[in-house]
């Protein structure tokens, strides 16, 4: 079987397009997205009267003039991981000033991409016999699972085990060792390691098994990422990289060997390792420039056929 | 209350942005005054122009460079450099090629450099001073000292790479201020200093530190052997602006990288970014240019502007072969230890090399760093075999990447330090060929708005143009500036072609290599004035960054018709730069480079699609409807 394996989209609207149409691209029977599906911000596109608004993207301010140059700069900031939102300024003076408001549009907003994501899914994949699963990470609020829940071709993946084909089964996690933005679905390493352990068993044969962790395993090289002041600034500019990785994956990958392991959530660890016998493979992301890095991987009954990172 | 203008989530996983003064830091050690800048400078004595009007011209020139590096990384950070960008733009075969020659082959002729300058600037200094004389001497005017010198880094690599990225950036940090340290005090004891002093301790100190005949006015007679080895160096009060033009060649073998320090990670926010990046990169650059002016003005007042570019003539004519009468220093002209012997005191001496000496240290890991993200990139791309990316589990040593650069350097080392076919001579090949991978990337940066057309319109510098006017004078530089690129390289290439009577068959050959590159060159040139004149005419904005890598391409071209073409001195013995078509080992080497990098290419992706692999949809778009 050959699978399509990308992560991280963070609400990128072209990169979830990408991954859908990679299945034909590639020519894979199986798209599998790792975690981290939504977007970071909203981005107000503020109403100044007579069919004019501004909007301000990456510092940088706009005046947009009609609907054509608005809905490009919609297109734009969809395809770039943020939430556009067409306002007037007192509705954006309403949400600033207002505890909690910004978070209650933030979900509205996630949920109203979700949806247009599964119909598009929907429209492409139906009756193709492609398989396309998902799983939410760490940075994707929890009500994300019933959006993907309502699609009629896109699986919930998330602590579930999964028969790919007759020779490979899937064990799926989005959520992630903590990192320093207290993020929705994150837990210590005991917990994490609890939380895989416990489809282990569900499993008839880990070593053919794929094991699609969101969090890479701890000091694989896939999971090297700027280290932090406490202030949240990269340190020594950035030159100053350090392990942030899961020490559960990297136990549970150790002990079960299985063939094939999917991980993401460092967006600068793209790479491969071999952990023992197991392939980990982190694709990284470079969602915000709309190009959808992914990997191209062949399985065979027992082992991993051909493989390839790409960046589409 | 200023208005909202962004809505956040919690937990949103972004960072804050870095320290400018840190990305300056890095930026510095990338265009290293001490190590690159003294050596090269080393090498002008025989040019008539003036190192100061040449470090101004090329260090302005170089922030064209800037803009363009800042503006990729700011339109596609976290990819990996110059690979991917040319990858992505120009095509997958002219990125791998580029780059591997670039940032990896290339980097076995930098470790015998970096082991050099180790000897000259570390090794006969310190131990001169600690009174092993005989070390000393071995170390710079042996083959075998020089070739140790240039082990020595490739052990070194492996206590960098043991240490991690994380530790290795505080080294970076400890050894900048330490180096800023020796640094003032050199400068400090020149401005107290005097010529007297100077005359007076170098014939007291020479003698007893490197064994020299007591009583010999040593300053004369370098004086004396420098005018023998033909010294020309302008005087520095002169501009000399003309012959100056002809140092850049020379000098940008220290201030072309100020990209190597530039941050690549994180998620950029905004313009402030770009920003961050851009001063990161610029403010290196003219600080580290204007150190370079005061350290000569410096050495003129209290050394003396002739006595330094003599006593560089007296040491490489003889190290070169020209005489085989030892220069009276028989040491490499370190102006820091010039300085420090305006005392007499042996641990002020010994502070201040080992002081100044840690803008070696600090820097001197790059070299492998750099290849190492190399061979893993076109590893992952399947470009190499898969244990090209292997890491050993227990120290995390990429202990294949590393060998893949330890063993080519060590040959390369070899023949360099007891200069076998005239190795010794390649020293600007280091130079010429990541100066061809730039221009690979100034070509994909000033054509990145169209050929990338959402990627730009989406990222930060998207907004950043030029006002038309300027855009048009852009596209005049571009058309006048590259049809005299093509004139300049047939009239050079013409010169030499039509007095190649009797030359060697070798010489003649590459000759008739560098003819055709002009053409190619000339070929490229005429399809980027289309390419952009098309897109002005038809009333496109120029983005900053074409407008900058206009500039930034004409700049790389001419070095490199200078570079190739070199006929200043006829009849063809003597070239400035040495390294073009008359220098058959430089011409075979960098050709060999470039062949192995094709060969790899073409032979993977042969390999990779027998085995199924689609390689030529690395980075191909995918197609959305």
């Amino acid at each position: 079987m050959r699978i399509f394996y990308a992560t991280d989209v963070h609400g990128s609207e072209i990169c979830w397009k990408k991954f859908i149409s990679g299945a034909k691209f590639y020519e894979v029977d199986t798209l599998i997205l790792g975690g981290d599906m939504t977007g970071k911000a909203i981005v107000p596109i503020i109403a100044q009267g007579s069919d004019r608004y501004k909007v301000t993207l990456l510092e940088q301010e706009t005046i947009l003039e009609g609907k054509e140059q608005l809905n490009q700069m919609i297109n734009t900031i969809q395809n770039r991981g943020y939430y556009p939102y067409v306002t007037t300024p007192d509705e954006v003076a309403e949400i600033a000033g207002t505890p909690g408001r910004s978070d209650e549009l933030f979900v509205k907003q996630v949920l109203k991409t979700l949806e247009r994501w599964m119909d598009y899914a929907d429209a492409k994949l139906a009756g193709t016999g492609i398989r396309c699963f998902v799983c939410p990470g760490n940075d994707d609020v929890f009500e994300v699972d019933s959006a993907i829940l309502a699609s009629k071709t896109v699986e919930l993946a998330e602590g579930k085990v999964i028969q790919l084909d007759n020779h490979h089964e899937m064990i799926s996690t989005g959520w992630s060792n903590p990192t320093p933005w207290d993020t929705h679905r994150e837990e210590s390493d005991e917990d994490l390691l609890k939380r895989i352990e416990a489809m282990i068993p569900k499993l008839r044969n880990p070593s053919t098994a794929v094991f699609n962790l969101h969090a890479p395993p701890f000091g694989s090289g896939l999971d090297e990422a700027p280290e932090l002041t406490k202030d949240m600034r990269l340190k020594y500019a950035g030159q100053s990289l350090v392990p942030v990785g899961s020490r559960a994956v990297l136990e549970v990958i150790e002990k079960y060997q299985p063939l094939l392991g999917l991980h993401g959530h460092i967006h600068e660890g793209k790479g491969t390792r071999k952990i023992k016998k197991t392939l980990c493979v982190n694709p990284g992301s470079m969602y915000e420039q709309g190009i959808l890095q992914g990997a191209v991987i062949e399985l065979k009954p027992n082992k991993v056929g051909s493989y390839i990172l790409t960046a589409g | 209350m200023s208005e909202v203008t962004l809505f956040v989530r919690k937990a949103s996983g972004l960072v804050r942005s870095w320290s400018m003064f840190d990305a300056f830091i890095y930026a510095t050690f990338s265009i290293n005054l001490i190590t690159l800048g003294l050596f090269i400078f080393s090498y002008c004595y025989y040019f008539e122009g003036n190192l100061a009007t040449a470090v101004v011209v090329g260090g302005a020139l170089t922030i064209f460079e800037v803009i363009v590096y800042a503006s990729l990384i700011s339109a596609m950070p976290r990819a990996g450099g110059d690979y991917v960008w040319q990858s992505r733009i120009l095509g997958r075969g002219i990125g791998f090629i580029l780059s591997v020659t670039g940032w990896w082959f290339i980097l076995w002729l930098w470790v015998p450099l970096y082991g050099q300058m180790l000897v000259y600037e570390f090794f006969t200094p310190i131990l001169a001073i600690l009174g092993a004389q005989n070390a000393a001497l071995w170390f710079t005017n042996t083959n075998g000292g020089l070739l140790v010198g240039m082990l020595l880094v490739c052990v070194l690599v492996f206590v960098y790479i043991a240490i991690g990225m994380k530790w290795y950036a505080r080294v970076q940090k400890f050894c900048f201020w330490g180096g800023m340290v020796g640094l003032a005090l050199v400068f400090i004891l020149l401005l107290i200093g005097n010529q007297t002093t100077f005359i007076n301790n170098l014939n007291t100190l020479v003698p007893k530190y490197f064994g020299t005949s007591p009583g010999v006015d040593l300053y004369a007679a370098t004086m004396e052997a420098g005018q023998a080895a033909g010294t020309v160096a302008a005087p520095l009060g002169s501009l000399a602006f003309s012959a100056s033009l002809f140092l850049i060649p020379m000098i940008v073998f220290f201030n072309l990288w100020p990209n190597w320090g530039a941050t690549l990670y994180g998620e950029v926010r905004g313009a402030n970014d770009y920003k961050r990046n851009f001063w990161g990169m610029a403010s290196a650059v003219i600080i580290t240019a204007a150190l370079a002016l005061i350290f000569f003005a410096l050495i003129a007042k209290s050394i003396g502007w002739d006595f330094y570019n003599n006593a560089n003539g007296a040491f490489w004519n003889y190290t070169w072969g020209y005489t085989d009468q030892l220069a009276p220093l028989p040491f490499w002209p370190y102006p820091v230890l010039f300085a420090a012997f305006m005392t007499q005191s042996r641990f002020m001496h010994f502070l201040i090399v080992l002081l100044v000496s840690l803008w070696w240290f600090g820097w001197s890991g790059t070299v492998f760093l750099s290849s190492t993200r190399v061979i893993f990139a076109a590893a992952f791309d399947r470009m190499l075999p898969e244990w090209a990316s292997y890491v050993e589990p227990r120290t995390r040593t990429p202990l294949a990447a590393l060998l893949l650069m330890v063993i080519p350097s060590i040959i390369v080392s070899i023949l360099y330090a007891f200069d076998v076919v005239g190795f010794r001579s390649l020293v600007l090949d280091a130079t010429l060929v990541i100066a061809v991978t730039f221009l690979g990337t100034a070509i994909a940066a000033m054509i990145l708005p169209w050929r990338s057309k959402e990627t730009f319109e989406g990222s930060p510098i998207a907004k950043f143009n030029v006002p038309s006017w300027l855009a048009w004078l852009a596209t005049v530089i571009l058309v006048v500036g590259g049809l005299y690129m093509i004139y300049l390289s047939f009239r050079y290439g013409l010169t030499v072609l039509t007095n190649m009577v009797g030359l060697p068959s070798l010489q003649v050959a590459m000759a008739l290599l560098v003819f055709a590159l002009t053409i190619v060159n000339a070929v490229l040139i005429l399809w980027l004035i289309y390419y952009i004149g098309k897109r002005i005419l038809a009333g496109a904005k120029m983005p900053l960054v074409t407008f900058s890598a206009i500039i930034f391409f004409l700049f790389l071209d001419w070095l490199l018709i200078e570079w190739f073409w070199d006929p200043h001195v006829p009849p063809f013995d003597f070239p400035y730069y040495a390294i073009g078509w008359s220098n058959a080992t430089s011409m075979l080497f960098m050709l060999f480079c470039y062949l192995l990098a094709a060969a790899i290419y073409f032979g993977f992706n042969a390999y990779r699609r027998r085995q199924g692999i689609d390689v030529d949809k690395v980075y191909k778009a995918i197609p959305v409807e």
